[in-house]
C-alpha cells in the first residue's frame, strides 16, 4: 500500500472533507480490523484495505462514490462483516476504501398492517425482531445469526431457518441502492415516488433481477443503503421470555403455539419423502434435516460438552444410521392448529419409518430450537469446534437433493481425513413448503493445521471442476466465481460483465467479486 | 459406526491450547459480532441493545472485541508494533474499559475468556514498556499516594473522621471493611462508607478499617495491566489484615470487589456489602421500618457482576445479581424497573479499566448513555452498589441535566431502617 | 432480403404468413394500442428454429414480436415497429411434470386449459389469477406476474426458472436451470442476472421457449365462506385478519358486476345477478389438508368464527342472490373460464381493465378514485367491476377495475378511452404500481420512473444490443 503517498492524501483528505474527521481511517490498526474471517482460507485474506469510511446517509454514500469514479480507487462494503471475503481488500489493488455501515442503523418504518420495515444497513436482525414482535411480525433469521445486517442478509443468500414458508431471496420491496457512478437506483414502488416504499416488482423487468442471483452482487453494482423487507406474522411473544443467565439461560416459548419435533428416518430418500408430504400438507413453521453435528454443536454449550455428547451411543448411531428432520410447528391461528398439525405430523413420521428421539434429548432440542430458529445468536457455535469447510451448497429441488448430496458425500468423503468422520450426513433445509432445498455438508478438520487450511481450497477447486465437467453448480461458488463457471454455462460472466462495465466502467465498486474483469478484458 | 476416533483431533493438548493459548483464542474468533451486542434474546428496544461502549462510540471494528482479537494476533505474528507514532493500536487496547460485555456475549458461541486474554496482553504490553502515556498519572499516584484518585495518602480516612470504628492499624477485629479510593476520597460518597460502617455496627458485627493506611485494592492496576503494582496491593492489604486477625472483607466497592474475590488468594472471605445485607434480610436479621416510595432502577457494575464470575465453559455468568435487586424489592415503597440492559449483559458505566483516566470523553459518553437508558425506564433513580458507577452517573446527570437521581443502595438500605 | 423466405426457410413455408386478414389479426388486440401490421407471422416449433430467428433478425435489425396467446389484452404483443411476430401456438407441450417436487415445465404455447386438464388428472394445480381464458399461454400469465388466488403462499408468482433466447441468439437460463446435470433446474436464483429480472420484461429481453412453474396440490375437500359487505371499506378488516393467521387458501374480493359476470350465462341473468347480489363480497376458501381433511377446515372454521365475532362481520356459507354457489365456485375458479366469449366482454363485447398493486387499507381510496373518474366521464358506476385480490397474506393487493363497453360504437369508445387515461394518471398519482406498464402506460410510468428506465435501457442493451425483440414496449 503507498500509505502517506501524495494520491493517498488526496483522498484521504476529500473524505474528511465529505464526512468529517471522526469517520475517515487509514490507520493501519484499524485497517487490521477488517481484513479476515472464520470460513474463509488465509490465503485469500491477505489484502488490506487503506481507508475505512462511515457514512452517515445515502448522500455520504453517493459522494465517496463520485470521489471514487474520479480518483479511481476501489470502494467495497460490508453488512456486520461475518463474511469479509466478499469485500475485503484485493491485495493487487490500491487505495482500496471500505465503508462500514454502522452510522446507518435506522429502523425508518414499521407499516404493521402491511407487514413490512424500512431500514438501513446496519439494522441487525435481532433489533428489527424486537420491534417487529411488538407487533405480532417477525423477520427470519440466517445462520449468520441475530447480529447480522438484515438488510446484507436480504441481498444475499437470505436463507432463514424458517424459510420453509417464507421463502428464499424474495423478501426485498422497496431498494434504494447508489450506483457505482454515485447516482441513487429506486427499484419497485419506489421508483414511482421516494416515499412508496410497499412494492418489489419493476416496473417492468425487475431490477431485483441484477442485485441479486444466489447472492446479491457484493457491492459490485454499487451499495444497497436502504431497503423495504417483509415481514412475516409471528404469533409468539412480543418478548422473548428468558429465565436464567447466558450460557445456561432458556428461552422457552409457549407450547401452545410453538412445538418442535426431530425424528429420524431410516434413509435420505425416506427424510426427502418425508419432507415432499409435509409440504403437501402445508404445515409447521420450519422443517431442517440436519446433520447430527447441527444438533450436537448447537444445543450443548461448551467444547467439552459438545465431545462428549457427539461421542454417545444415540450419536455415534445417528452418524452412521439414522436421518433427522427438525420440523417446527407453529400455532398461527390457534392452538387447535398446532394440536392439527402435530396430528398430521405424527401420520407422516409413522408412513415414512421415522422414531422420535428419546424424552430427554427430545426435550433438549425442542427447548433450543423453539427459540433459536427464531432468535438464533450462536450457531458459530459450530465454528468453534475446528476448522469448518462448506461443501456441497447447491440450491434446487427438493429431489435434486438426492443427486447433489450422494455428488458431496463422496467429495466429503475423499477429504476424511484430514476432515473429522461425520458419517453419511447431509443437511439441508427446504423452502416454499419443498419446493426448493438448500443443501450443504459442514465438515470440520483441525485448526491452525498447514492440512486442513489446505483441504478448503482443494475442496473448492474439486467442486469447481466437477461441476464444470459435468454441468452442476456449486449455488455459493458460482457468486464467488462467475467468471470461472461463465465460459461453460452460457457465458454468464460476460452478460453480468457488460453490465458491470456499463454501470461501472472504471471498475471501482468491489472489484474481481462476482465477475474479475480483467479475465474479461476485450470481451464487453 | 464406532465410536469417533480421534485420530486426528481434539488431541490431548487441544484444550489446552484452546483455552489457554492466546493465538488459539484469537484465531478462533469467527468474525460473528457477538461482541458489539447484548444476549440476542434480551433486545427490546434497537437504542439499547449494544453491549460495547468502545465499539458504539468509535464505530471502527477495531474498538470491538473482534478486532482487537485481530489488532493483537497482528502484534504477535510480527506484523504490528505498539508504536503510536505508527498505528493507533495502544489506543484501540486501551479505549476498552474491561467492563467483559463481550465476553459474556462471546461466551453464547465460544468457550473463551476474552476479556482475560485482553489482561493478559496489556500486562505483556506493559512489561515490555509499551505503556500508554495518558496512564502515567494515575501509575504516579498509585506509586507515590497508594491511591487511584490522585488524592494524597494522607487524607484517605478523613471519610470516617467521627466514626467511632475500630482502627486495624492498632486493634484487631474479625472483619474489615475496605472501604476503596474512590469512597475514602469522593466528599460526594463518604456517607456509603459511613453508612455501611454503621450499619455492621448495629448489626453486631466486629468490624474495623484501616482508615488512612487504607491502601488501594490494586484493581485498576490489574485491569490496566501493571501486574506488579497489583501485586503490591495483594500482598500489602493480605498482610494488613492477617496481623490484624480478620477473617471477613466486606466492601462497598465493585472493583474491590473483584480484586478480594477473584484475584486474591482465597485466604478469607470475602463479601460485597449487598450480599452481607441480603443474607441478613433473608435471616430476619434485618427488618425495614420505613417505607421509600420511589421508583427506581438498578445498574450493575461490571466487577460485581459478570467481572467476578468464575469461567467454567457452558456454565452460566454468575455475579451478584440478584442479591441488590432482592435487597431492593423488600424495601416498603420501592418499586424495581429494569433497564433492557442488565446482569450479565448490562451496559457499563465507562469507569472501569483505565478509561476514565486516558479517555474521559469515552468514559463520560458511555455514563451519558447508560443515564438516557436510565431514564427511559421512568425510573426516579438509578442505584448500584459501585462508587465509581455511581461518581460516573453524577458526572453525566450534571452534565446532560437527566431528570434522575443517583443513589448507592446503602443510602436507601439506610433510609428504610 | 425477402422476410417471409428468409423466414421460411427456417420455420417452413407452411409456417409463415403474411397473408393480409393474418396479419390484419395480428396487428391489433382488446386494448387501445395502436395498430400495426407485421410482415409477417412465424410459428416456429422449437428452440433452434426461434434461436435462427433471432440471428436472422439480429443481422438485419428486424423486429420479433412474440405472441403465446390467441387472445391478448394489453398491447404486449402488437408489433409496434412491424417487423415479424413470433406466435409460439405450435410449441404447446407439456415437457416434464414432477409430483415430488411439485413442479411442472411448458412450453409458451401451452394453454390454461391444457394444463388444467392434464395436471388435474395427477390431482395438481397451477396457481391461477381469476379465470384466465382457457386459451391464454400459462407460461405468459406467470411471467407477466398475474395475481393468484391463493392468498395464503408467501409468494405470489408461480414462475421458478426459464430457457431463454436472447437478442443476439444466444441462449439463456435462469436460475438452476443453467445446470444441466441437476435433476430440479426449478430454483429461481443462481447467477445473475436471475429470473426475477425477466418477468414483466414482455419479451424484450429474451423469448423464454420454456419455463418451469409451481404447481399445488388440489386440496381434497374445500369449504367456502362468504363476507358480504355494502361497501368496499368494509372488506379491509376481514381481510387483514383472516389473511394475518393464515386462514382459507383462495381469498379475494369481488363487487357485484364481476362476480355477476362469471356467472351469468346471459345479458338478463347478469342485469338480474346485479341487482341480487351484495354490492361487495369477500370469498374465503378454507381448503383442507390430505391426511386429515376435516380436520383442517374444522380447525380454520373456529379460528375465522372467533376473528368474526371479534371484530364484529359477518360471515356465511351461502350468498344471497346466488344459492348454491358456495357447492360449485371453487371448482369453477380452479378452471381457466370455459365460456366461449371471455367473461369480461361477454355482455358488451370489450372491456378495458384497469390493473395495479397497492396496500389493502387503501382499495376504499382507490375504488372511490375510480368511481369518480367513471362518473366524470359519464361511464355508468354501476357497470364497473371490481376485483381486489390479496397478495401474500395481504401484505398487498391487486386492484383490478373492468370497465366493458361497446366497441362498435364509437362514442363509447372514445369515452372509455379518455376516462382509461385519466384514472391511470390518478393511479399513479396516488401512488399505485403498474407492475406491468402496458401499452400507454409505459409512458405515464417512466415519465415518472425516468432513472428506472435508464438502467433499464443498459440492461435491455446487454441482452438485445440491437433492440429487436418487441422493440417499443415498456422503456424501450
Amino acid at each position: 500500500m503507498p500509505r502517506g503517498d501524495k494520491k493517498h492524501q488526496l483522498i484521504f483528505d476529500e473524505l474528511v472533507n465529505i464526512l468529517g474527521e471522526r469517520y475517515v481511517e487509514d490507520d493501519p490498526a484499524v485497517i487490521e480490523a477488517y481484513y479476515r474471517d472464520a470460513i474463509s482460507p488465509a490465503g485469500l485474506c491477505e489484502g488490506r484495505h487503506e481507508f475505512i469510511v462511515l457514512p452517515g446517509c445515502t448522500e455520504d454514500v453517493q459522494a465517496i462514490f463520485r470521489l471514487a469514479n474520479r480518483y479511481e480507487f476501489p470502494v467495497s462494503v460490508t453488512g456486520t462483516g461475518l463474511f469479509q471475503l466478499s469485500c475485503n481488500a484485493h491485495k493487487e489493488y490500491q487505495y482500496w476504501c471500505f465503508i462500514d455501515p454502522k452510522r446507518m442503523d435506522k429502523i425508518e418504518k414499521l407499516d404493521d398492517d402491511n407487514m413490512y420495515a424500512v431500514i438501513g444497513p446496519y439494522v441487525t436482525i435481532g433489533q428489527l425482531q424486537s420491534v417487529a414482535m411488538k407487533k405480532g411480525l417477525f423477520h427470519g433469521v440466517p445462520g449468520a445469526s441475530c447480529q447480522a445486517s438484515a438488510l446484507a442478509g436480504n441481498v444475499f443468500q437470505n436463507i432463514h431457518w424458517t424459510s420453509w414458508r417464507t421463502g428464499v431471496g424474495r423478501n426485498l420491496l422497496g431498494v434504494e441502492w447508489v450506483l457505482p457512478s454515485g447516482e441513487v437506483f429506486r427499484t419497485g414502488s419506489l421508483a414511482m415516488d421516494n416515499n412508496n416504499w410497499f412494492w418489489g416488482e419493476g416496473p417492468g423487468p425487475d431490477a431485483r433481477g441484477i442485485l441479486r442471483g444466489h447472492t446479491g452482487h457484493l457491492g459490485s453494482l454499487g451499495v444497497v443503503t436502504k431497503i423495504a423487507v417483509k415481514l412475516h406474522t409471528w404469533p409468539g411473544p412480543a418478548v422473548i421470555p428468558t429465565k436464567g443467565v447466558q450460557p445456561e439461560k432458556k428461552a422457552l416459548l409457549p407450547q401452545e403455539t410453538f412445538r418442535t419435533f426431530a425424528p429420524t428416518f431410516p434413509s435420505i430418500e425416506a427424510s426427502v419423502d418425508f419432507i415432499a408430504e409435509m409440504g403437501k400438507e402445508e404445515i409447521a413453521g420450519y422443517v431442517m434435516k440436519f446433520g447430527p453435528w447441527d444438533f450436537v454443536c448447537w444445543f450443548t454449550s461448551s467444547f467439552e460438552e459438545f465431545w462428549n455428547e457427539w461421542d454417545n451411543e444415540y450419536w455415534t448411531n445417528q452418524k452412521a444410521n439414522g436421518h433427522m428432520v427438525a420440523v417446527g410447528l407453529w400455532g398461527v391461528a390457534s392452538e387447535e392448529q398446532l394440536k392439527y398439525e402435530e396430528k398430521v405430523l405424527m401420520h407422516l413420521i409413522k408412513k415414512y419409518g421415522g422414531v422420535l428421539p428419546p424424552a430427554d434429548i427430545a426435550k433438549r432440542i425442542e427447548d433450543h430450537f423453539n427459540v433459536s430458529t427464531v432468535r438464533d445468536t450462536h450457531r458459530h457455535r459450530f465454528t468453534r469446534l475446528g476448522k469448518v469447510h462448506l461443501s456441497g451448497n447447491n440450491t434446487d429441488s427438493l429431489y435434486d437433493v438426492i443427486r447433489s448430496g450422494a455428488e458431496d458425500r463422496i467429495l466429503k468423503d475423499e477429504f476424511t481425513p484430514p476432515l473429522h468422520p461425520m458419517g453419511p450426513q447431509l443437511k439441508f433445509w427446504s423452502y416454499d413448503f419443498g419446493r426448493t432445498t438448500w443443501t450443504e455438508i459442514d465438515s470440520i478438520a483441525e485448526r491452525y493445521t498447514e492440512e486442513s487450511d489446505r483441504v478448503g481450497g482443494e475442496m473448492m477447486q474439486r467442486e469447481v471442476g466437477h461441476g464444470i465437467q459435468h454441468g452442476s453448480v456449486n449455488s455459493l461458488y458460482t457468486c464467488l466465481v462467475t467468471h470461472v463457471y461463465g465460459p461453460h454455462f452460457c457465458n454468464v460472466h460476460q452478460l453480468f460483465g457488460k453490465i458491470k462495465h456499463t454501470l461501472d466502467p472504471k471498475n471501482i465498486a468491489n472489484p474481481t467479486r462476482i465477475v474479475d474483469m480483467r479475465a474479461l478484458e476485450g470481451q464487453v | 459406526m464406532e465410536k469417533t476416533e480421534r485420530k486426528y483431533f481434539p488431541r490431548a493438548d487441544f484444550l489446552h491450547k484452546y483455552y489457554y493459548d492466546i493465538e488459539s483464542i484469537l484465531k478462533n474468533c469467527s468474525r460473528c459480532s457477538n461482541c458489539k451486542w447484548i444476549d440476542q434474546w434480551e433486545i427490546k428496544e434497537p437504542r439499547f441493545s449494544k453491549v460495547c461502549p468502545s465499539v458504539a462510540y468509535s464505530y471502527f471494528d477495531a474498538y470491538s472485541s473482534q478486532g482487537r482479537h485481530d489488532i493483537i494476533l497482528a502484534w504477535l505474528e510480527g506484523r504490528m508494533s505498539p508504536d503510536m507514532s505508527e498505528n493507533k493500536m495502544l489506543e484501540v487496547l486501551y479505549t476498552c474499559d474491561t467492563c467483559g460485555g463481550c465476553d459474556a456475549s462471546c461466551k453464547r458461541s465460544r468457550d473463551t475468556e476474552v476479556i482475560r486474554m485482553f489482561l493478559d496482553v496489556r500486562a505483556k504490553l506493559v512489561e515490555a514498556g509499551d505503556v500508554l502515556p495518558e496512564h502515567m498519572p494515575l501509575l504516579e499516584s498509585l506509586r507515590n499516594e497508594d491511591n487511584t484518585m490522585f488524592a494524597l495518602k494522607k487524607d484517605r480516612g478523613n471519610w470516617a473522621s467521627g466514626l467511632k470504628v475500630k482502627d486495624l492499624t492498632e486493634e484487631k477485629a474479625a472483619v474489615v471493611f475496605h472501604a476503596g479510593c474512590h469512597i475514602s476520597f469522593n466528599e460526594e460518597l463518604w456517607d456509603v462508607g459511613q453508612k455501611a460502617v454503621k450499619l455492621l455496627q448495629k448489626l453486631g458485627v466486629d468490624v474495623g478499617i484501616f482508615g488512612k493506611n487504607e491502601t488501594c485494592c490494586g484493581t485498576k492496576a490489574w485491569d490496566m495491566g501493571y501486574r506488579g503494582e497489583y501485586k503490591k496491593y495483594q500482598e500489602n492489604n493480605a498482610d494488613a489484615w492477617s496481623n490484624a486477625g480478620v477473617k471477613t472483607v466486606i466492601t462497598a466497592c465493585s472493583d474491590c470487589y473483584y480484586a478480594f474475590k477473584r484475584l486474591y488468594p482465597e485466604q478469607f472471605e470475602v463479601y460485597h456489602i449487598v450480599e452481607y445485607i441480603d443474607k441478613l434480610i433473608k435471616e430476619g436479621k434485618i427488618q425495614f421500618t420505613k417505607t421509600i416510595p420511589m421508583t427506581v432502577t438498578y445498574h450493575d457494575p461490571c466487577h460485581l457482576g459478570r467481572r467476578s464470575n468464575v469461567y467454567e465453559p457452558g456454565k452460566a455468568i454468575m455475579g451478584v445479581y440478584d442479591p441488590p435487586r432482592d435487597i431492593l424489592k423488600s424495601i416498603p415503597g420501592i418499586k424495581l424497573i429494569e433497564m433492557y440492559r442488565i446482569k450479565e449483559y448490562a451496559w457499563c458505566c465507562g469507569a472501569g479499566g483505565g478509561l476514565r483516566e486516558a479517555y474521559p470523553e469515552r468514559s463520560a459518553w458511555t455514563a451519558g448513555e447508560r443515564i438516557t437508558e436510565a431514564v427511559s425506564t421512568g425510573a426516579e433513580a438509578i442505584v448500584s452498589a459501585c462508587p465509581w458507577c455511581e461518581n460516573n452517573f453524577n458526572e453525566a446527570v450534571r452534565a446532560n441535566g437527566a431528570p434522575i437521581k443517583v443513589l448507592d443502595i446503602l443510602q436507601l438500605v439506610d433510609q428504610a431502617l | 432480403m425477402n422476410i417471409k423466405n428468409d423466414v421460411a426457410s427456417i420455420v417452413g413455408s407452411k409456417y409463415v404468413s403474411d397473408d393480409p386478414e393474418v396479419l390484419a389479426k395480428y396487428s391489433k388486440d382488446h386494448s387501445f394500442v395502436t395498430p400495426r401490421k407485421p410482415s409477417v407471422v412465424a410459428y416456429p416449433e422449437n428452440k433452434e428454429e426461434i434461436q435462427q430467428l433471432v440471428q436472422f433478425a439480429y443481422e438485419h435489425s428486424i423486429p420479433l414480436t412474440p405472441r403465446s396467446s390467441s387472445i391478448s389484452f394489453y398491447g404486449a404483443g402488437i408489433p409496434s415497429q412491424g417487423g415479424v411476430v413470433v406466435d409460439f401456438i405450435r410449441m404447446n407441450k407439456i415437457l416434464e411434470f414432477h409430483a415430488g417436487d411439485r413442479k411442472v415445465r411448458i412450453e409458451p404455447g401451452v394453454t390454461w386449459q391444457q394444463v388444467e386438464t392434464e395436471l388435474e388428472k395427477k390431482g395438481m394445480m397451477v396457481s391461477s389469477s381469476l379465470l384466465p381464458p382457457k386459451n391464454k399461454s400459462a407460461l405468459t400469465s406467470a411471467m407477466q406476474r398475474e395475481p393468484i388466488l391463493s392468498a395464503k403462499y408467501e409468494y405470489s408468482d408461480t414462475f421458478q426458472t426459464a430457457e431463454m433466447v436472447l437478442g443476439n441468439g444466444q441462449v439463456y437460463y435462469t436460475g438452476t436451470a443453467i445446470a444441466p446435470a441437476n435433476v430440479g433446474r426449478s430454483h429461481p436464483e443462481l447467477f445473475i442476472p436471475s429470473n426475477k429480472l425477466f418477468m414483466g420484461a414482455q419479451g424484450t429481453l429474451g423469448f423464454v421457449t420454456w419455463a418451469t412453474l409451481k404447481a399445488e396440490w388440489i386440496p381434497p375437500k374445500d369449504k367456502v365462506y362468504f363476507i358480504a359487505s355494502d361497501s368496499v371499506d368494509q372488506i379491509v378488516d376481514p381481510i387483514y385478519k383472516t389473511q394475518r393467521v393464515y386462514l382459507g387458501n383462495e381469498c379475494f374480493a369481488l363487487n357485484n358486476v364481476t362476480l355477476a359476470s362469471i356467472l351469468a350465462g346471459s345479458a338478463e341473468e347478469f342485469s338480474r345477478l346485479k341487482e341480487v347480489l351484495p354490492p361487495w363480497v369477500v370469498i374465503l376458501n378454507l381448503a383442507s389438508g390430505h391426511a386429515f381433511p376435516e380436520d383442517k377446515i374444522a380447525y380454520e372454521e373456529e379460528a375465522l368464527m372467533k376473528i368474526a365475532q371479534e371484530r364484529h362481520f359477518k360471515v356465511s356459507e351461502t350468498i344471497a342472490g346466488a344459492p348454491g354457489l358456495e357447492r360449485n365456485l371453487i371448482s369453477l375458479l380452479r378452471k381457466p373460464y370455459q365460456g366461449d366469449e371471455y367473461w369480461k366482454f361477454q355482455f358488451k363485447g370489450s372491456a378495458q381493465q384497469i390493473f395495479f398493486i397497492t396496500t389493502l387499507d387503501k382499495a376504499g381510496e382507490f375504488t372511490k378514485a375510480m368511481e369518480t373518474v367513471a362518473a366524470k366521464h359519464g361511464y355508468p358506476v354501476k357497470d364497473i367491476g371490481m376485483y381486489i385480490q390479496p397478495i401474500e397474506r395481504a401484505r398487498a393487493v391487486s386492484c383490478e377495475y373492468n370497465f366493458a363497453f361497446n366497441p362498435n360504437d364509437p362514442k363509447e369508445v372514445a369515452r372509455v378511452r379518455a376516462m382509461f387515461l385519466e384514472a391511470s394518471q390518478l393511479v399513479i398519482a396516488m401512488g399505485g404500481l403498474f407492475t406491468n406498464p402496458y401499452g400507454p402506460w409505459a409512458d405515464l410510468v417512466y415519465s415518472k420512473a425516468g432513472h428506472y428506465a435508464s438502467i433499464m435501457k443498459v440492461v435491455k442493451n446487454v441482452f438485445d444490443p440491437k433492440n429487436i425483440m418487441n422493440p417499443g414496449k415498456l422503456c424501450f
